[in-house]
């Protein structure tokens, strides 16, 4: 396969990347340092169905005992088809889903 | 190659222009059209003058019925005075920012005392608290309480012209609300390619935020998806003061390199070259459609579809004939875009860029390659684009060149990652962390680039409104510069050089000879300011905080009106009760020689003697300072009013002529004028409910007169 100059630039780049990136990982204190209620706004947004516990008790509402059951039931009924199934977990109500909704996504 | 869209494009481009400048009608453009096109039938001779014509009236006609025409169920044709409340559909992916939501909302119905009026045309701009769950969506019915108002126009020399940017987007009115004013009615989706493109940015942007911390993550939101209100003020004026604030602005080159990268991966998924080109123009349309469709993403994105369009058509791509066609199609859909910034902005750089790249190459010095391209592609883009940035921001960039140099290339490689980690991240989340490490390492050497670009001494400078004579001689010195044929001899003397030696001695004499003596209350929410341009150059700039929390005044406001006068320096600068990190704008724009402030306003400052490299602070007494700089007595009293005592003038004697900075709810102004000439600025309503009292000739409000000339 032949590639033009601009392509093999962006292979490159993407190959460095990676090895960078691993470095960083593996060799240094990097953390994404994920945080819910800035107090000057910009979107935040927790995954439902790849945050840890300890990333879903940062939601306003969800607490240590909540957060595992968020885990739990990914692991029994799979990841979430939409952010409303998180009302499916003992814990959230209605109330409890209208605050959180604006920092979540699937 | 034959290139007729150019001309027709330029004859759209002038006759928008001249229905602007003429204010004409719809009706009487409509009877213009109607016999230029019969005269270009009825003479049977079709030439380039005549078709030229009938372009030029279309495009009248097309800029006058967008502004002049309003129907019977346009919201401009209501008494906006009788609104209680709107039915809107949400048209847009709202933004936000701060404590606010914002979104352009088009209009259902309006709700006055009598009832509902359906049928209702028009969009208006929303402005909602956060603090609203759910958030509002894109296709979302609402109804919101609220008055609607006309947006104001700007108060100040340099300001923001808020109200002309939303007529541009034929939006002439604004709503505020509250949480509790609104209520979800239903949905109503009617573009479904907007809906699923605002799912994928959702989707885009929680891998963004969750594979970097979050500072970082904010300013690669800004530079993958144009979205500027997520960076911190700082860091976006380094950005500024450097020149390279395009990055963070969704453009040709974000489109160009979503189009590589995509075209590159389907490549080598094995995709067929002409489907592959179809996906990409699928892509790159999603792409713009996410970032807001502002002109500078069209542009860029017709330009990208004609060039994926002639691979699928196996043809030859003309950079020319394409620029043209975008800003053809842009101008006949949407004529008032001539006028937008990011349009004029985004035209000059890529027409520069296409123009002049070959020139410029070859008159730069033989340097490597890797250097040589990027530098040649700014120059060229600079070239064009310098005098739209000096009316527009009234600053230009003396380190622009080598600041972009640097952060071009590496905002280019940091895109390239960044897609990466989306590409992984739909499919992986784990994976995009490791783009994501990559991509935070790089941005903190970008950062760490700008930031100390922007120390260095005069990095931007300030630049009054340029001269029109000025700004078309200067167009066509370029113009005709890389024709080395075109040129007039008189008596052995080129014209185009002696062109060019006077543009340059006109710039500099623009730039460096300061104004007339004068004194300057300007109208900012939340702060009460004088600026003083005194006999000898000296400047000087009085703050006074007030009740209202001041916000982003000082930056928003205060900074653009000091550049639109040309201020590169302030040699003393007065704080009175404000916030020191509300001044912190004043230390990064300008050369800042005496900092004189009180207790309140030095709070945040290290109390070390210098600030900024060359300045230093005084602190004074909290009720009662006295200070002299240079060349006028200062006395600010803890009551409403500062003095400004200056010798030299005849008109201010030292009885007290008085800048009059009111505090919230109270009005001086006629008692003092009594015993002393009094200068205040009545557009100031924050603090003037309504005009002062005028006693005899003692109040000079600026508000109404402009300047305060000081005569020696």
């Amino acid at each position: 396969m032949h590639f033009t100059k601009e392509e093999k630039s962006i292979l490159i780049t993407i190959l460095a990347a990676a090895l960078l990136g691993i470095i960083i990982n593996v060799f240094t204190a990097y953390k994404t340092g994920l945080k819910v209620n800035k107090p000057d706004g910009g979107p935040v947004l927790i995954s439902i169905n790849s945050a840890a516990a300890e990333e879903l008790e940062e939601l306003p509402g969800i607490g240590a005992v909540t957060a595992q059951r968020i885990v739990k039931y990914r692991e029994v009924n799979g990841k979430f088809k939409d952010i409303g199934g998180l009302k499916e977990v003992k814990g959230i109500t209605q109330k409890k889903f209208d605050k959180l909704r604006q920092y979540i996504t699937l | 190659m034959n290139r007729p869209v150019f001309f027709l494009a330029v004859a759209l481009a002038a006759g928008i222009a001249a229905a602007q400048i003429t204010g004409v009608h719809y009706i009487a453009a409509l009877i213009l059209l109607t016999a230029g096109a019969a005269a270009h039938f009825a003479f049977g001779k079709k030439t380039d003058k005549t078709i030229f014509l009938v372009f030029f009236l279309l495009g009248g006609l097309l800029y006058s019925f967008q502004n002049t025409y309003i129907s019977v169920n346009s919201i401009r044709s209501f008494d906006i005075k009788g609104i209680k409340s709107v039915k809107v559909i949400v048209g847009d992916d709202p933004e936000q920012s701060g404590s606010k939501i914002y979104f352009y909302g088009r209009l259902l119905s309006v709700y006055t005392a009598a009832g509902e009026s359906t049928g209702v045309t028009g969009k208006i701009r929303v402005t909602l608290e956060k603090t609203i769950a759910p958030p509002p969506k894109y296709g979302d019915i609402l109804i919101v309480k609220g008055k609607l108002r006309e947006p104001e126009p700007p108060k100040n020399p340099g300001e923001f012209d808020y109200k002309k940017y939303l007529a541009f987007k034929q939006v002439y009115f604004t709503l505020y609300a509250r949480d509790t004013a609104v209520e979800k009615q239903g949905q109503s989706i009617g573009n479904y390619f907007k809906y699923f493109s605002y799912k994928c940015k959702e989707k885009l942007l929680s891998i963004i935020y969750t594979s970097l911390p979050d500072a970082e993550a904010r300013v690669l939101d800004g530079l993958m998806l144009g979205n500027q209100r997520a960076i911190p003020d700082d860091v976006y004026d380094e950005f500024k003061i450097t020149g390279t604030v395009h990055i963070l602005a969704v453009s040709g080159m974000n489109v160009g390199m979503i189009a590589l990268f995509a075209f590159f991966f389907l490549k080598l998924a094995g995709v067929n070259r002409k489907i592959a080109a179809a996906a990409t123009m699928v892509l790159v349309v999603s792409f713009m459609v996410i970032t807001g469709a502002g002109g500078s993403i069209v542009r860029s994105t017709l330009m990208s579809c004609m060039v994926l369009l002639a691979v699928i058509l196996e043809r030859d791509v003309d950079a020319f004939n394409s620029i043209s066609v975008a800003a053809f199609a842009i101008l006949f859909f949407n004529p008032s875009e001539l006028y937008d910034v990011g349009f004029v902005m985004s035209f000059c750089a890529a027409f520069g860029i296409i123009y002049s790249l070959e020139w410029v190459n070859k008159s730069l010095p033989k340097i490597h390659p890797w250097i040589k391209e990027p530098l040649a592609t700014t120059v060229a883009a600079q070239l064009f684009l310098t005098p739209v940035m000096a009316d527009t921001f009234h600053q230009v960039s003396i380190i622009a060149v080598l600041a972009n140099l640097a952060i071009v290339p590496l905002s280019g490689t940091i895109s390239i990652i960044g897609y990466a980690m989306w590409l992984t991240g739909v499919f992986f989340m784990r994976a995009a962390g490791v783009f994501g490490a990559a991509a935070w390492a790089l941005i903190k050497v970008m950062l760490l680039i700008t930031h100390l670009a922007a120390q260095a001494p005069y990095a931007a400078i300030s630049v009054k409104t340029l001269p029109v004579l000025f700004t078309l001689i200067y167009y066509i010195f370029f113009i005709t510069l890389p024709h080395g044929d075109i040129d007039l001899k008189i008596k052995n003397m080129s014209l185009k050089s002696a062109a060019g030696i006077i543009l340059a001695f006109w710039a500099v004499f623009h730039i460096v000879v300061p104004s007339n003596p004068a004194l300057t209350c300007p109208a900012f929410r939340g702060l009460n300011a004088a600026f003083i341009q005194a006999p000898g150059n000296k400047k000087i700039l009085v703050i006074k905080g007030a009740d209202i929390k001041p916000g982003t005044a000082v930056r928003s406001s205060m900074v653009p009106f000091l550049r639109s006068l040309g201020i590169n320096n302030i040699d003393s600068l007065v704080l009175y009760t404000i916030p020191a990190k509300e001044s912190i704008p004043l230390f990064m724009n300008f050369r800042v020689k005496h900092v004189y402030c009180d207790a309140q306003s030095k709070t945040g400052f290290s109390g070390e003697e210098t600030i900024n490299g060359s300045s230093y602070y005084k602190e004074g007494n909290d009720a009662f300072m006295d200070l002299s700089p240079d060349m006028a007595e200062i006395t600010v009293k803890e009551a409403d009013f500062v003095f400004v005592n200056y010798p030299e003038t005849g008109l201010l004697s030292r009885q007290g002529a008085v800048i009059y900075l009111p505090q919230s709810g109270s009005n001086m102004a006629g008692v003092l004028s009594k015993k002393n000439r009094v200068i205040i600025n009545s557009l100031n309503n924050g603090f003037f409910r309504k005009p002062p009292a005028i006693a005899g000739e003692n109040i000079f409000d600026t508000g109404r007169t402009g300047q305060y000339k000081m005569e020696l």
